[in-house]
């Protein structure tokens, strides 16, 4: 939590909105603002009024770029980038709980955070505003599925993700972000949940989320649109793993040789 | 030497500091790898990210407007326009709580906002419409990404290469004035001539380490922290410790902040010109 310097100078500031308000520009914070009003993970690739997209097709997904390891003091780490979305996970655990009664299970707690810069609407407040924690609960349900959880009795286990820059998808990156963290950390899971929430492998889905109103076939070639979407996704998120996991070994053995020549 | 290193951590850092070179291999004076990149957040009116060896801050810079006040005179100072934040949470380190502010993070905010009131900002730039009725003000939110020491230098580039990459959009004002638009085809980057240069340095024994990682901090009996501006007058000077400080060693650091401006420019400059490319 931050230290609100607003309060000492007593004046309430807004962002003036735009003064043409072409087409081209609703068109604009339709796609970027997807998260906010539409059904969340099958809406973006569906949108509600046929609004053609200029950049890409409707079925065309964006480009993703991933990173394991990058935060030094946490036990597991990650970054995700699809195209201008951008968020950064930590993961600390598992850790020993100071609460006397015993878990059989290992508790996972997951915080969700969004920048005050990351989106174009007014600065946000201090406190945690409900979407944060509406997605927070969202997240937790989609990847508890995946962890052994019985394996961790006694423990906990802390998931952090910071949305840097939100232009669409957001949460569904965060699940991504969040399942490869976990994995960086060596937390035991059967799988990897990839984003539109499902367990490619053992084709599974894990969460499935949808708000607005859609038509039956609309749902059903969103979903179908999301489980091709996770295929992708994951074997991008596997591929990635194996590589940071390669490159582990190799400064670990040259670590080792240097000892040994020392 | 693992075993050694966790119960003796001191006596395991005296040994190398005897020698002139610290655990991770640098010398005493080796300043970590430092690296900026501006406008990488298209949210944000300004954005910086900024990593010293394993330490990372990214900043983002809001612009909001807001009637100037009555009591506001007009004197040459943009005070309490450009307003510091920065947020410590778990996401840096476990040490840090989500609920409430660190102390760490409340000292070194007065800290960033007192800079900030040193920068060379023409107060004219921040007027919205052309006379000044409506103010820009800034919101300055910096976030630790990854907390491994000498967080101060980190946060202090970071605000300025964000500050330095900030575009803001013409102002209008309807004929009534009533209301107030922005347009975004004409945008103008807001211009600071000068810079910060900061440097600090951590004091174990006898011996003075600059730029000193988490775990040189926690050992520490003593840190100095030096901020210059591109003049070569001083900003901020601190220290705190328990062991007194003698002169020789103070000016040994004054130098070696000095020593550290040029690079510090350069890497501010480049990050602003690969920003504007982009």
């Amino acid at each position: 939590m931050k230290i609100d310097f607003r309060a000492q100078n007593d004046i309430t500031t807004k962002i003036p909105s735009l003064k043409k308000n072409t087409s081209e520009n609703t068109t604009k914070s339709n796609n970027t603002s997807s998260n906010n009003n539409g059904s969340k993970l099958v809406q973006q690739q569906q949108p509600k009024q046929r609004v053609k997209r200029t950049s890409r097709s409707d079925e065309q997904f964006r480009q993703i770029f991933m990173n394991t390891g990058i935060i030094s003091s946490a036990s597991g780490s990650s970054y995700i980038e699809i195209e201008q979305t951008k968020i950064i996970c930590s993961v600390h655990g598992p850790r020993a709980t100071h609460k006397t009664e015993l878990f059989e299970t290992a508790k996972l707690n997951c915080e969700l955070k969004y920048a005050s810069f990351s989106t174009h609407d007014a600065r946000s407040d201090y406190v945690e505003s409900t979407k944060e924690k509406d997605y927070s609960l969202i997240i937790t349900q989609a990847i508890i599925g995946a962890i052994r959880l019985e394996k961790y009795p006694k423990a906990a286990i802390d998931i952090y993700i910071l949305v840097l820059c939100d232009a669409g998808s957001a949460l569904a990156a965060s699940i991504v972000a969040a399942s490869m963290a976990l994995a960086d950390a060596g937390v035991e899971m059967y799988d990897l949940v990839a984003a539109c929430s499902s367990m490619p492998s053992h084709n599974e889905i894990t969460q499935l989320l949808q708000t607005g109103e859609l038509s039956y076939t609309n749902i059903v070639d969103g979903i179908d649109l999301c489980i091709d979407g996770c295929d992708k996704v994951y074997s991008i998120m596997k591929q990635n793993l194996i590589d940071s996991l390669k490159r582990q070994l190799l400064k670990k053995e040259q670590e080792q040789e240097q000892l040994q020549d020392s | 030497m693992e075993a050694f290193q966790k119960i003796h951590p001191l006596e395991f850092y005296r040994k190398f500091l005897e020698r002139s070179v610290r655990p991770d291999g640098r010398s005493l004076q080796r300043i970590r790898n430092t690296t900026v990149s501006a406008g990488s957040i298209l949210t944000a009116d300004g954005s910086s990210f900024v990593k010293i060896g394993n330490t990372s801050v990214i900043c983002g810079v809001r612009a909001e407007i807001a009637e100037k006040q009555q009591d506001q005179t007009t004197s040459n100072t943009c005070k309490s326009q450009i307003i510091v934040n920065i947020e410590m949470g778990p996401i840096c380190s476990n040490i840090f709580s989500s609920t409430k502010p660190s102390e760490k993070a409340m000292s070194l905010c007065t800290q960033l906002n007192q800079l900030v009131q040193l920068l060379d900002i023409d107060p004219k730039q921040l007027y919205f419409d052309v006379d000044g009725k409506y103010l820009w003000y800034l919101y300055v939110d910096l976030y630790c990404l990854d907390y491994n020491g000498n967080i101060l230098d980190a946060a202090i580039i970071a605000m300025l290469s964000a500050l330095k990459n900030v575009k803001l959009p013409k102002g209008v004002v309807s004929d009534d004035g009533s209301e107030v638009y922005k347009e975004e085809d004409t945008m103008r980057t807001l211009i600071i001539n000068s810079y910060l240069i900061p440097l600090s340095f951590a004091v174990i024994d006898e011996y003075v380490l600059s730029d000193p990682s988490l775990e040189e901090e926690k050992l520490s009996n003593g840190s100095i922290s030096i901020v210059y501006n591109e003049k070569r007058e001083l900003c901020l000077q601190l220290y705190s410790g328990i062991t007194p400080l003698d002169e020789k060693t103070l000016q040994q650091c004054l130098d070696q902040t000095k020593q550290r401006t040029q690079e510090i420019k350069d890497l501010i400059d480049q990050s602003i010109n690969d920003s504007k490319d982009k």
